[in-house]
């Protein structure tokens, strides 16, 4: 979904002021701390999809990334006395540390064996942080831990937390996002669609996998970061298997694949619960259900279903501005030609997903 | 030594049922499901309810377990497996993830929050063999678990349903050309799977408290038990499952037990990245 440039200004600085006025149109604090909480899920959620979404690697190792950020930073600022900024800059480095090393069992293993490795992973080090009560706090986890704060500014009430998360927020989407436009990003893809194919092409695929790794675990370093210090308070319980499930779940129900799909499945999941609370005892039974009906009928998740919505009704017009591709002037057919053609919908559909495809299509025709 | 070696037996056992549960159905159907472990939580909390609640003797309990088991399986063939059968690996692990959610909420607001403990099988003062104490319930899980795993074997070596179930299991489309009926074979492959994941959920009630998150955990350790055997696999699973309650045993006993299940996790990592396929796995390619 391309917008045109005199669209997407206007667009952006909407969207910006939206997101300034978001926490004040919050009523309590409950609700602009779960504001928060969404914003910690997108950066998780947008650093699973390289592995989970891009490459098509079902990990679940996510979990145990975030938490060796949030304790990692925990146990700087508490009891090693380090500024927040040196904490994340330290968190960003031991889960990228651990990501990479990981990620090489990748090399090895695929389908169910890399799920029962990666849920062991994060197993390991829930347990860990468990018994390892000298270290860790053990069950009760780490409490008193300090707010965000850069030299002397501090960021103690959540309004104030939820504009720096949203800035780091939308640095780490932009980095996502440039990613996707460099030789690793379309190397991801290209061993999602057939790892062998690109192994063959002469693709490292071994130093990819670990590279995406290395990058979803930053993310979540930087999240459990935020998470943190933003909570003043991690135990193990936070970092259990259902978390997992619910990242994997984020994921799918936005739409694996896409980094639109990744926040979009954050905020709807962080934000279920509240929605739900009139069913008490019966929210957890229907959330489980809707997991199921969401991957069930809506393939590609809620953003994949609005892209298909969106080219099912004003979609020929992508036509006219193919991204990257040649000006209207300059093409050689035009969306007229094909119906005239009467080709099938289904062949427009598939005509306007890939940009190099735009070209092809023009060619068959 | 020997008694580590009889309790981690004992509950390798378990795991070897557990295991044999959770691979029987990707075996045959390619699904792999994480619901499993609240059959294994079912398996439980009816032998609680039969033998605690409804006063019920307990071989009797048992096969009222085994019985109900049977429907649980039907209905997991026809409400969880019939809508994901020829969906990617992904949408069937979160599907069944979703499930055993739904599961564990429904068994909470069936049997509350508190847990249920249940008696064992036989007097609970030990027998002394050998130099080593071993208590009734733990010779009952060693007969039942060899009585299961030789039915099970009979069944697919000796009997027509059992051949059905291999040729289901190689290539269904030709399975049903060949005038087999792929549907009941499958809905069968459901029974016998809710059998075992019940069968053990009863024989591990009186070890463990009765949670409704009880299941989950040794589900954990049977799929665990399953890749260290070689994913797919039965003689894998029922090794597997039993190299992981000795390992688990003897880890607890010698090391630390509080750290057993990080070095049980450990172990099976580093079993992995020596050999990706497991003890026992044949090479194959992923089922998608």
């Amino acid at each position: 979904m391309r917008t045109r440039k005199s669209i997407l200004i206007p667009g952006l600085i909407l969207a910006a002021a939206a997101l300034i006025v978001l926490p004040h149109l919050m009523t309590t604090d409950y609700w602009r701390q779960l504001l928060n909480q969404a914003v910690v899920y997108i950066v998780i959620v947008v650093g699973y999809n390289f592995v989970t979404g891009d490459i098509g690697q079902l990990s679940m190792a996510q979990q145990g990334f975030f938490a060796i950020g949030a304790y990692t930073t925990a146990l700087l600022t508490t009891q090693a006395g380090w500024p927040w900024w040196a904490a994340l800059v330290a968190s960003i480095c031991v889960t990228g540390f651990v990501g990479a090393v990981v990620g090489i069992p990748t090399l090895r293993v695929r389908g169910q064996y890399l799920i029962m490795v990666t849920m062991a992973f994060s197993e390991i080090i829930r347990l860990v942080a468990v018994n390892w009560g000298g270290l860790t706090g053990g069950a009760s986890g780490v409490t008193k831990i300090p707010s965000p704060s850069i030299g002397g500014w501090q960021f103690n009430t959540k309004t104030s937390i939820y504009y720096l998360f949203i800035a780091m927020a939308i640095v780490m989407i932009l980095i996502a996002w440039r990613v996707r436009r460099t030789k690793y990003g379309r190397a991801f893809l290209a061993i999602r669609d057939g790892e062998l194919a690109a192994d063959v092409m002469g693709l490292n695929t071994t130093y990819v996998k670990v590279v995406a790794f290395f990058l979803s675990a930053v993310f979540a370093g930087v999240a459990g970061n935020m998470f943190a210090s933003s909570f003043n308070y991690i135990s193990p319980d936070t970092f259990g298997l259902s978390q997992t499930v619910l990242i994997l779940a984020m994921l799918l129900i936005g739409g694996e694949g896409s980094i639109a799909g990744a926040v979009v499945g954050a905020i709807i999941l962080t934000y279920l619960p509240e929605l739900l609370r009139f069913a008490h005892s019966y929210y957890i039974l229907i959330y489980g259900m809707l997991i199921v009906l969401i991957t069930l009928f809506l393939p590609g998740g809620v953003v994949g279903y609005a892209k298909r919505l969106w080219s099912s009704t004003i979609g020929p017009k992508v036509f006219k501005t193919p991204p990257g591709g040649p000006s209207a002037s300059e093409r050689k057919f035009d969306a007229k030609d094909l119906f005239d053609k009467n080709l099938p919908l289904g062949k427009l559909k598939e005509v306007e997903s890939p940009p190099g495809a735009v070209k092809k299509a023009g060619d068959a025709t | 030594m020997g008694q580590l070696l009889i309790s981690g037996l004992a509950i390798g056992c378990i795991y070897s049922l557990a295991s044999l549960g959770f691979v029987i159905t990707f075996k045959s159907v390619g699904i792999l499901n994480f619901a499993y472990g609240e059959m294994l939580t079912l398996g439980a909390f009816l032998a609680a309810t039969f033998v605690v609640s409804a006063k019920v003797p307990l071989v009797l309990g048992g096969l009222l377990v085994l019985i109900a088991m049977m429907g649980v399986g039907v209905a997991f063939a026809y409400a969880v497996y019939r809508p994901l059968r020829n969906k990617p690996v992904r949408t069937v692990v979160i599907a069944t993830i979703g499930v055993s959610i739904a599961l564990q909420a429904l068994m909470l607001l069936i049997w509350g929050p508190y847990p249920k403990s249940v008696p064992a099988l036989g007097s609970s003062s030990p027998i002394h063999l050998l130099g080593v104490s071993i208590l009734p319930h733990n010779l009952y899980i060693f007969a039942i678990t060899i009585v299961a795993v030789g039915l099970l074997y009979l069944l697919y070596g000796k009997t027509s349903i059992g051949w059905k179930m291999q040729a289901v299991a190689q290539d269904a489309e030709a399975a049903r050309l060949m005038g087999i009926n792929v549907n009941y074979v499958i809905v069968f492959t459901w029974v016998l799977s809710a059998l075992f994941g019940g069968l053990a959920g009863f024989l591990m009630a009186p070890l463990f408290f009765v949670t409704t998150t009880v299941g989950f955990a040794v589900m954990l350790k049977a799929f665990a038990a399953c890749i260290i055997g070689g994913f797919g696999s039965l003689e894998g699973a029922i090794i597997g499952g039993l190299f992981v309650g000795v390992a688990e045993s003897l880890l607890a006993g010698y090391v630390s037990s509080a750290y057993k299940d990080v070095l049980t996790f450990g172990l099976l990592i580093v079993i992995l990245l020596v050999m990706p396929q497991g003890l026992f796995g044949e090479k194959i390619g992923e089922k998608v």
